[in-house]
Parts: C-alpha cells; sequence; structure tokens
C-alpha cells in the first residue's frame, strides 16, 4: 500500500515538563485519503498536527518519527522543511480572524504563496489566485482580493486562507477545526467548498475537530484521541456502528442526542466506562 | 482627513502651549535681562533705563508677539551679550547637532533592529538571553563614559578616528564624516542598547501572532517571515518608541558635543545659559521644542501609512 505519511510512536512535550502532551501516537494517511482526528480540547490533537507540519514551538521535545514520503521530518533542518510547508505540506488554521498578516493585501498574501515556491512574478500570479479564490467560493476575487483581511468577514477570510493552502495543491492539507469560529451556516457552505477544493487538487486531508458530525461529513476514516493517545482508529462506518473504546461510545452516543427518548436523563461520557 | 486634521490642530495647539511656557520661564520670573547685562552693582535706575532701551518695560503680550513674529519671519533677533544676530549662530550649531542625532538614531536601529530580532527569536536559547543581558548593561553605561571609552580607545590608541573636533562639511566631506562616527557611534550605542529590549518585545508579540504562524506554514523560514509579516506590524510599536527617542537624543548630544568638542548646539545652549543671554536661550529651547512636536507630528501620521487598520475616512464607498 503507497502512503504519503506514517507516523510512528510520536511523543511531544514542552519545556521542563514531564508531561508528555502527545504519546506514542501512530498514523498512516494514504495519498488522498481523508483522516478525521477528533478529541476533546486538550487532547493533543493540534500537538500532532504542528508536529506534522514542524512549528511546534522552540521549547518543544519531539520523540518518535514522522515519514513523509519516506523521508524522515522529525529533526529535518529548518531550510529543508520550509520548502515543503506550503506546496507538498500545508494547513488551515482555526482562527482566520487573526491569521492573516493585517498590513497586507489579502491577494498579494495569497499570491506570496505561489511565488515562493514557484518564483511566478507577481503579475502572471494574480489570475491564478483570482481563479484560487474563486473556487473556494469568493464571489468577486477582483474585491477580495484588493482587501486587507480588516475589510473581510470570518468566512471570507478562511476561505482566502484556504486559498493559500490549497494554491499549490499539496499532497496534504492538515485543517485545524477551520469551521469553528465561524456561523453555523457559514460553516456548512465553507466545509462543502472546501471539500471540492480538494477534490480538485486531488489533497489528502487531516481533519481536527471535535465536533464528530462535522468529522463524518469529511472523513472516510478517523482516530479518536484522548489524553495524548490515539484510543481508536478506523473506518468512519466501523468506529461510529461498532465503537471499541468507552470514549467514542461515550461520544457518539452525547453526539446523538435526538436518539434519547424525550424525559430520560441525557448520555454523559462517565456511562460508558466501567466503575 | 478628520484623523489628519486632528493630528495638525493638536500639533498648533502643543506648539502655542510651549512658546508661552517658554516664554513665561524666561521673562516673566525676577531677574531679566537688563539686570544681568549691568551686573549685581548696577543701580536701579541704570537697569530702568537699559530696560527701556531694550523695550523690556512693554506689557508682556506685545514682546510675546514680536518674538513669535520674528520667529516666524526669520528674524531670531540678536545676542544681549554680542550684539550679533543668532540666525547664522544657531543654523551652524543646529547642522552638527541634527546630523550627530540622525547619525546616532541611524546607529541606535542599526544596533538594536538585528540584536533584538535575534534575542526575540532566540529567546528560549542562551545566545538569546545573553544578548538581553548585554543590552541591560549598556543601558546602565552613561553617555560620558561611553564616549571617552571610544575616543581614547579608538581615536588615541588605535589612530583609526579623529579623538574629537569638527570639520564643516563645507570644507571636506571625508573629515566631515570621519568626525561624526564616534560620537554618532556613541550616542546610538546607549540609545541602541535601550531599543533592543523594545524590538525584542515587540518581535516577540509578531512571534506569537497567528498571521506569524500562517506565513512559517506557507514555507517562509523563520527571518524572511519576520522581515516580511513582522517588520510592519512592529514598526507601529517602534515608531512611538522611536520618537520618544529623539528627544532623549538631543539630551544625549549636549553631553556628547562636550566629549567630542563638537561645536552643536548642545555646548552653544550650556554656554549661553551660563551667561544668562536669554534672547538666544529662548529661541533654542523652542527650536528644540518645535523639532520634537514635529517629531511626534510624524509619528502619528506614520501610523496610518504602516497599519490600514487606521486608515478610516480616506474613501467611504463601502457600507
Amino acid at each position: 500500500m503507497s502512503e504519503l505519511l506514517r507516523v510512528a510512536d510520536l511523543s511531544v512535550r514542552f519545556g521542563r515538563s514531564r508531561n508528555w502532551a502527545v504519546r506514542d501516537v501512530d498514523l498512516v494517511i494514504a495519498p488522498g485519503e481523508r483522516l478525521g482526528l477528533i478529541g476533546e480540547s486538550g487532547s493533543g490533537k493540534s500537538v500532532t498536527a504542528l508536529a506534522i507540519i514542524g512549528l511546534l514551538a522552540d521549547t518543544a521535545h519531539v520523540r518518535g518519527s514522522i515519514r513523509w514520503h519516506n523521508r524522515e521530518l522529525v529533526g529535518m533542518p529548518d531550510i529543508e522543511y520550509s520548502t515543503l510547508r506550503g506546496r507538498q505540506l500545508s494547513m488551515v488554521f482555526q482562527e482566520p480572524m487573526t491569521a492573516l498578516d493585517p498590513t497586507m493585501l489579502t491577494g498579494r498574501q495569497v499570491a506570496e504563496v505561489l511565488r515562493l515556491h514557484q518564483g511566478a512574478p507577481s503579475g502572471r500570479a494574480r489570475p491564478r489566485v483570482l481563479e484560487m479564490l474563486g473556487k473556494v467560493g469568493i464571489d468577486d476575487p477582483e474585491r477580495v482580493a484588493d482587501s486587507f483581511p480588516h475589510e473581510l468577514s470570518g468566512g471570507q477570510r478562511q476561505r482566502v486562507l484556504i486559498a493559500m493552502a490549497l494554491i499549490n495543491t499539496p499532497d496534504l492539507l492538515i485543517a485545524d477545526e477551520p469551521t469553528t469560529a465561524l456561523d453555523v451556516t457559514v460553516q456548512a457552505r465553507v466545509l462543502a467548498e472546501l471539500r471540492s477544493g480538494l477534490a480538485e487538487a486531488g489533497s489528502a486531508l487531516l481533519f481536527i475537530s471535535h465536533d464528530l458530525a462535522v468529522v463524518s461529513q469529511m472523513c472516510d476514516r478517523i482516530a479518536v484521541m484522548r489524553d495524548g493517545r490515539i484510543v481508536e482508529q478506523g473506518s468512519l462506518t466501523e468506529v461510529l456502528r461498532a465503537p471499541k473504546d468507552p470514549y467514542t461510545a461515550g461520544l457518539i452516543a452525547t453526539a446523538n442526542l435526538d436518539a434519547v427518548a424525550p424525559g430520560e436523563r441525557l448520555p454523559v461520557l462517565e456511562d460508558f466506562y466501567d466503575h | 482627513m478628520t484623523r489628519l486634521t486632528g493630528r495638525v490642530v493638536w500639533f498648533a495647539g502643543s506648539l502655542l502651549m510651549a512658546s508661552l511656557i517658554v516664554f513665561a520661564l524666561l521673562n516673566l520670573l525676577p531677574g531679566d535681562l537688563a539686570g544681568v547685562m549691568l551686573g549685581p552693582n548696577a543701580t536701579p535706575e541704570a537697569v530702568e533705563a537699559l530696560r527701556g532701551r531694550l523695550g523690556l518695560d512693554r506689557p508682556w503680550p506685545i514682546r510675546y508677539l514680536e518674538w513669535i513674529a520674528g520667529l516666524f519671519s526669520g528674524q531670531l533677533g540678536a545676542s544681549a551679550l554680542t550684539g550679533q544676530p543668532i540666525a547664522p549662530m544657531i543654523v551652524d550649531k543646529f547642522g552638527v547637532t541634527f546630523s550627530l542625532v540622525v547619525f546616532g538614531m541611524f546607529f541606535a536601529v542599526a544596533i538594536a533592529l538585528p540584536l533584538g530580532i535575534h534575542s526575540a527569536l532566540r529567546r528560549h536559547h542562551a545566545d538569546g538571553v545573553v544578548v538581553a543581558g548585554i543590552s541591560q548593561f549598556g543601558m546602565a553605561l552613561p553617555v560620558f563614559v561611553v564616549g571617552i571609552g571610544l575616543s581614547l580607545l579608538v581615536g588615541v590608541r588605535l589612530r583609526w578616528l579623529p579623538a574629537n573636533g569638527y570639520v564643516s562639511l563645507g570644507d571636506s566631506l571625508g573629515g566631515w564624516a570621519s568626525h561624526l562616527v564616534l560620537p554618532a557611534f556613541t550616542l546610538g550605542l546607549v540609545q541602541g542598547a535601550v531599543l533592543v529590549r523594545y524590538v525584542r518585545s515587540a518581535f516577540i508579540d509578531v512571534l506569537n501572532q497567528d498571521y506569524f504562524r500562517t506565513a512559517r506554514a506557507i514555507g517562509w523560514r523563520r527571518w524572511p517571515a519576520l522581515l516580511r509579516h513582522g517588520l510592519r506590524n512592529a514598526a507601529l510599536q517602534l515608531v512611538t518608541i522611536v520618537g520618544l527617542q529623539f528627544a532623549t537624543l538631543f539630551v544625549g548630544a549636549i553631553v556628547v558635543e562636550s566629549v567630542f568638542v563638537l561645536p552643536g548646539l548642545g555646548s552653544y545652549l550650556l554656554q549661553m545659559v551660563a551667561n544668562r543671554d536669554i534672547p538666544v536661550v529662548q529661541t533654542i529651547v523652542m527650536l528644540l521644542v518645535t523639532l520634537v512636536l514635529v517629531i511626534n507630528l510624524l509619528v502619528d501620521l506614520s501610523y496610518a501609512i504602516i497599519d490600514p487598520r487606521l486608515r478610516t475616512g480616506e474613501e467611504q464607498d463601502e457600507s
């Protein structure tokens, strides 16, 4: 089986802390595959993602292995790593309001991703930038490209960031709660645009979320994290039908509150553990 | 437009207030020019007669307006002691001090920017902490100690540059520059040590911003990411500090001019204060105050150039 990314025994801790934020994580992503990484806040999802793209804080200690196209990423010098980021491997973050440089026109920021890796002169980049903005669901690409970030809505900004992440047709897009900060109606549209953008670029996806409903729309496989460990992973249908870990079972039950008969107590996570 | 006019009105108001204060401090306090010129043994009649000749017996608003009108028309008046017109003197000496301050600021920024960014990027490592520590030490050094030290080392022992003195720009460009390098570097070194800390904290701020992480995620390395997306954002904080530092540089320049025997405005001002030559002192102080206010105005106006979010009211074609 061909694989894009293989994470093996990955553990991360910060500074002098004895606690591992991520412990012995194993993940495999095949080309074009969509893996959902789900878990509560602080479970280590984002740390895992940042470790893969190599943007952990200076104080992080990383153990284990992350292989990308059979090249080891752990310990790779930044000069080499930087040529992968934004070209083969890109990322969209949770907070669109602050993720763009407030002093630069958004069009230039998108063009920068192209020019950084393909060396295209600024004039030639523009048609490609406008085309890309259109593809991620921006109705008036010209105006958005000539706006500063503060002149755009949160949904528009996140689309701009998705355009930046996909413009070089990366092999893998890591999306860390990309719609959590958006309104519910905007969220559904952005997810749909993300799906079609990914399909066109042929990129694999690592989708991080705490929301089971969103993950099940986006992904074919799912990994469940808790306290820095992966407690369960498998195909989406398999995990949803027959969860092996009590935490996963609880997650599914609490996401599915419609099934509870009126008047009965709502399920909580503790119900799924034997004491 | 509203922001711009607001700033300009504020500037004009501050200038008016400052001129009134300068005038009041030097003219309305007891012990005026006539008494100084005639000395402690003069008779009250003689002092009164001189007051009449100098026009000091007229009401103060008239004297104030005369002074202001003179400043605007370039008629700066004459020294009370020598009777020489002061305008040419001030222009010459101001040129020396101004070049000293501008080059000093250049050195300060040239020292502080790379060191500050480096110590921000490496704040969790030994070398970053060492740079921050050295800047702390540099801040504690008095300007005159650094000046004398550099003058002795570079000027006297190594003989790389003149230890002191001045050559005017008109006489020789090389001479002018070589005589300014050490004093300006002295000024810049001490000011730069202060500035390093501000640069460091401004860039640590940038490093924690989401847009810096985005810049890294699209493939910029750390230094280019900081220069491309951090410099402008950090500049917003730094421009304020640099503007304030211009005022301290003029104070520092007085000391540096004495150490390096430069014929600048600072040493001239000290001499005129000692002589109680009130017209000269008054004009120089007003000139310095105006300069500081102009720099503040420029700092204020630069915010809108740096940060598009502050460019409000330029065009309102959107709802």
